[in-house]
């Protein structure tokens, strides 16, 4: 009898003396998150921000690492939905989701969010954020016109000297210089190697076809063949050049971004 | 006895070689192959008759021609099938002269304009 009555005591005893793993504990949750970022398991790392998120709302910073775990993972509309979507707003909080938009290629959302959370900002402010959204959109000429007519007061002299005037290369003009002087479109926009392959191109099978021309005359299957061989080098030169011209322009736009990204990712 | 020298030295020759191991061929598995299924994958996205013959072609192509050289486009998507997609998407005359276009660019002289598959070891580009 005693000896079931101590066992009872000592199993009704012994829970108090356990204590249960903390597996949710807020640090804890956050150095597996940071662990899961390290080992580039995105998709997992943003389920514990966005459950760390949900013990904690207030800490933005979660916001912020969840918003890099959805880029990187390619979730691009569960971004757009976390970004949107803010719980008691105030000034603060809209800054900094229209930070992270502008940096997480959610541009075109920027005007949309702040028109909706306009009465945060005066009007200076809304114009300098309309400036930042123009120059993540790589609107280089609707950001000159706004800084124009605006004073912010944060010095953004060195990034409009940078982006006014853009060199940039007419792709029109290209496929029009290409169409006269087979591949001249491509030297214009710069794009050497595949310009000297392409006058390669057509200048072999062009003289090819005239080659058998002048020997069997019009008759001669080889020359046509030949001949439209060379047409269709021709032709898909000056599309090419029309696209080399493009890609010029964007490789300019790219580099300009990159000047300019301190000044869109500012805190105000 | 000299019968019997050159049935041993070639007896001993056949020792010496090693039979291909997996290691040796198979940067060729990895590399874009056409098999017959993705043949018939891409003949089911045909709308038209001549979208089918073309593609008929280009599996012929693929699968009888240029497999029998190994990958040596610098793109991925290959060259065949880049024109195959480009018609399907643009139609035949622009979808002809991206093609072209493509077959010039085709030089991996400029690999600086596009980006690395490293898992295939080449230059990634899709119709736009």
């Amino acid at each position: 009898m005693l000896n079931k009555f101590s066992f009872l005591i000592y199993f009704l005893l012994l829970p108090s003396l356990t204590f249960s793993q903390e597996t949710h504990q807020i640090v804890k949750e956050d150095d597996f998150a940071q662990f899961l970022v390290n080992s580039q398991l995105y998709e997992f790392a943003a389920e514990e921000y966005e459950r760390l998120l949900f013990l904690n709302p207030s800490q933005e910073k979660y916001l912020t690492q969840l918003v890099k775990c959805y880029q990187k993972s390619g979730q691009a509309h569960l971004l757009s939905i976390r970004l949107n979507s803010i719980d008691k707003p105030n000034k603060e909080k809209v800054l900094n989701r229209i930070n992270l938009m502008l940096i997480s290629n959610q541009e075109d959302k920027v005007m949309e969010f702040g028109k909706k959370h306009r009465h945060f900002f005066s009007t200076n402010e809304f114009e300098e954020i309309k400036f930042r959204s123009a120059l993540s959109r790589k609107s280089w000429i609707e950001a000159n016109e706004i800084y124009k007519e605006q004073n912010f007061t944060k010095d953004y002299s060195k990034t409009i000297k940078s982006i006014q005037n853009p060199r940039y290369k007419n792709p029109n003009l290209a496929a029009i210089m290409s169409a006269v002087v087979p591949s001249s479109g491509r030297m214009y926009a710069k794009d050497f190697k595949d310009g000297l392959l392409s006058l390669l191109f057509i200048g072999t099978s062009g003289f090819q076809s005239y080659r058998r021309f002048k020997k069997s005359g019009i008759e001669s299957a080889g020359g046509w063949i030949y001949g439209g061989i060379a047409l269709g080098f021709y032709v898909s030169n000056i599309y090419g050049s029309f696209q080399a011209a493009k890609f010029y322009n964007k490789k300019i736009d790219d580099r300009l971004y990159e000047m300019v990204y301190p000044d869109i990712v500012t805190d105000q | 006895m000299i019968r019997a020298f050159i049935i041993f030295v070639l007896f001993l020759t056949y020792s010496t070689l090693a039979a291909q191991a997996e290691s040796d061929f198979q940067f060729f598995l990895d590399v874009d192959r056409p098999i017959l299924n993705e043949v018939k994958k891409e003949i089911s996205q045909d709308q038209n008759e001549l979208e089918l013959s073309l593609s008929i072609l280009f599996g012929v192509y693929q699968n009888f021609i240029s497999s029998q050289d190994g990958s040596t486009c610098s793109f991925y998507p290959s060259c065949s099938k880049y024109c195959q997609h480009a018609i399907r998407h643009n139609g035949l005359i622009l979808g002809g002269i991206q093609g072209l276009d493509r077959l010039v660019r085709c030089n991996g002289l400029s690999p600086n304009k596009y980006e690395l598959d490293l898992k295939r070891r080449k230059l990634i580009d899709h119709v736009k």
